[in-house]
């Protein structure tokens, strides 16, 4: 009687055990999974690695190739010379860089203002506007193409980076997301304790909320990095070939010959995607940090 | 130091919650006066009304005999102390502490000093490059309070600064408040919800309830003479017994009926409060605390009446018992009376009792007004 006893706890707790490890630890078919994940995820990366080291017939070649090939340094030194090529691929890595960089900071900066406005400050109409913030996201970017368009042949910005800044100086996504950021991680005590220290309400903002966001103006920063520096169709409407985006260098490279040279386009993708890994591993362990932050404080 | 006077206080919210209502209150220069009261009896309001972080609906908030309406919160020359400390988690404890100042436009070299100074006095002189995450409980307390202090501010206000400590932090943080008030002798208005706090740390008590004020006096006062039923109920540990009653008597005697028993009033106690006399044949509230109710074994000379009782439960705290009973019998036998016997008193759960009561110690309220009888 005392042995059965015991010997069904025992059994119990052994089946305990188990489902514990089920859940806290991969089995083979696991990593066999997510092996595959990352091939199909990386596989257009290697794969535009492996044209751009290649000569334009590879992309035709049966069987495919597979490895790299001897032509990559060949193809970029095509690609940055402007005599060959007839965008300026350098200057149209710049323009990105300038653009991506600045819209980040202005995006994550008035997004973080305009969230604390919204999660802290008391004013009238604080809802309605809001809400009026939110409805821009229902609306259509190609609906708003035509008159954007037309506001930037009146300030006379037509192929000018400015076209693709201003419109872009901040986003209703960034307001939402620092919005719901700031409503539940920063106390309103803290705000309270600022004002009594002397703080007024540009203080409050500049001492204490941005330090408090730093998390999600890392994840905030990341996205609208990579989304400005990905966007085609407004920088191909504003920009000419001749001041354009690296988007936009690319797809006149494609557009140039009547047979397009898909080493050197691909080349061109190869290389734009570069500065993204850059930028990820370097914000990678606080963009994490940020998004789980984001989901325990809700 | 200066004097912290709310004068005629009202705040009125949006959607029409009133959370006080004419308050009148003053806070003396250099005295550590306490407001308490059960949650949403609008004692945080007023706090930050003191604060500059609310705006009054209508009456004055002076500090110093100045009105300070309109004032902005820095430059009320207050320091407030909040109950989950507020402490930048993004600063160091000396950069805490010294950020006040820095605001208030003091020169580095007079910033450095002040902190140190706050920082030996709260024994944070070791923890002074650590960031708030790196520290306990009652060290962030210490740190709240050292960001206060370094301000030298007319006055103090604490909003529950003990409420997130564990029960023996707290009572340490309370002696060592009370000590730090003695020194710094600054007018301090601190809100609590917990009345040994409110006992043991204030020169006067304030109780609110409702939004309005109840009662300001010192704690002594508060706990022998309360002005109503609420103030009685609130103040003391066990609460104080309520009970309905009714009043007879004739020919200068009187006893007061609880249900089946009889309580027989001594002549002092009519004496001692003659309105008593305009209550014969009516109801009122009857107030017994539990310390005056002991087991009639223990108190042999008892001036009081003697009643046998039916415990319901008997706790043994070691310094005392607290034991829960009614007054009558059988099953309509009233609501539970809780008394504080002393240890070496034999009561039981389920046992009969014999107790005692302090009839000279009795209270009495008016059953609609509820304000004392006197």
């Amino acid at each position: 009687m005392v042995a059965h006893s015991e010997a069904v706890p025992r059994r119990r707790r052994r089946s305990h055990r188990a489902v514990a490890r089920r859940f806290d630890s991969a089995g083979p078919f696991t990593y066999v999974f997510l092996i595959l994940v990352v091939m199909v995820s990386l596989f257009p990366l290697y794969w535009s690695l492996v044209v751009a080291s290649h000569d334009n017939a590879a992309v035709y070649a049966y069987p495919p190739k597979l490895l790299p090939g001897p032509n990559l340094f060949h193809n970029i030194h095509r690609l940055f010379n402007s005599g060959i090529v007839s965008v300026d691929f350098a200057k149209a890595l710049v323009n990105s860089a300038i653009v991506s960089s600045v819209v980040t900071v202005t995006v994550v900066f008035f997004s973080a203002l305009a969230g604390f406005a919204f999660a802290k400050l008391d004013f009238r109409g604080r809802k309605l506007l809001f809400v009026l913030v939110l409805a821009t996201l229902l609306v259509p970017v190609q609906l708003g193409l035509i008159p954007l368009y037309i506001e930037m042949i009146h300030f006379g910005w037509l192929n000018s980076l400015k076209a693709v800044i201003a419109p872009n100086l901040v986003t209703a996504f960034g307001v939402f997301l620092m919005r719901q950021y700031i409503a539940g991680g920063v106390p309103n005590e803290l705000i309270a304790a600022a004002r009594v220290d002397g703080c007024n309400s540009w203080r409050v903002f500049w001492h204490v909320i941005l330090p408090a966001v730093r998390p999600m103006a890392a994840v905030l920063g990341l996205l609208t990095f990579m989304n400005t520096w990905n966007d085609f169709l407004w920088p191909l409407i504003v920009l000419n070939a001749r001041n354009p985006t690296v988007q936009v260098a690319v797809a006149d490279i494609a557009t140039v010959a009547y047979t397009p040279d898909y080493s050197l386009i691909l080349t061109g993708c190869f290389i734009s995607i570069l500065p993204l890994l850059v930028v990820f591993l370097l914000l990678g362990r606080q963009i994490v940090g940020g998004i789980m932050q984001g989901a325990v404080k809700g | 130091m200066a004097e912290l006077e709310f004068r005629n206080l009202r705040k009125a919210f949006p959607g029409g919650t009133v959370a006080v209502e004419n308050l009148n209150l003053v806070v003396a220069d250099g005295e550590f006066l306490v407001l308490v009261g059960p949650s949403g009896s609008g004692k945080t309001t007023v706090l930050r009304m003191a604060a500059g972080l609310e705006r009054a609906t209508a009456g004055d908030v002076l500090i110093g005999g100045e009105v300070v309406n309109d004032v902005a919160p820095p430059d009320r020359d207050i320091a407030m102390v909040f109950q989950t400390y507020a402490l930048y988690p993004h600063m160091t404890v000396y950069d805490n502490m010294a950020f006040g100042l820095k605001l208030h436009g003091v020169k580095k070299n007079d910033i450095r000093p002040r902190v140190l100074s706050a920082a030996e006095m709260l024994e944070l002189g070791d923890l002074l490059k650590r960031k708030p995450s790196q520290l306990s409980g009652g060290q962030r307390q210490r740190v709240a309070m050292g960001r206060a202090i370094v301000r030298e501010p007319a006055a103090y206000l604490m909003d529950e600064p003990l409420s997130n400590l564990d029960a023996k932090l707290r009572v340490e943080m309370r002696t060592y408040l009370a000590e730090l008030h003695q020194r710094l002798r600054t007018s301090t208005l601190y809100v609590t919800h917990d009345q040994t706090e409110a006992m043991t740390m204030g020169d006067r008590v304030a109780v609110m309830k409702d939004g309005r004020l109840q009662q300001v006096d010192t704690p002594r006062v508060l706990y022998d003479r309360p002005a109503n039923a609420f103030v009685a109920g609130f103040i003391g540990s066990p609460a104080m017994n309520l009970l309905r009653g009714r009043l007879t008597g004739s020919g200068g005697a009187a006893s007061v009926s609880l249900g089946e028993s009889v309580l027989p009033l001594p002549r002092t106690l009519l004496a001692r409060r003659p309105s008593l006399a305009g209550y014969v044949g009516r109801e009122l509230v009857v107030g017994i605390r539990p310390e005056d109710i002991e087991d009639a074994e223990l108190v042999p000379s008892a001036n009081g009446a003697s009643l046998p009782v039916q415990v319901k439960l008997a706790e043994a705290l070691g310094a005392e018992v607290i034991a829960h009973f009614p007054l009558g019998a059988g099953d309509d036998a009233g609501p539970l009376v809780t008394a504080r016997l002393s240890p070496r008193s034999h009561a039981r759960s389920g046992k009969p009792l014999q107790v005692a009561i302090d009839l000279e110690r009795l209270y009495f309220f008016d059953p609609e007004s509820q304000e004392a009888i006197v």
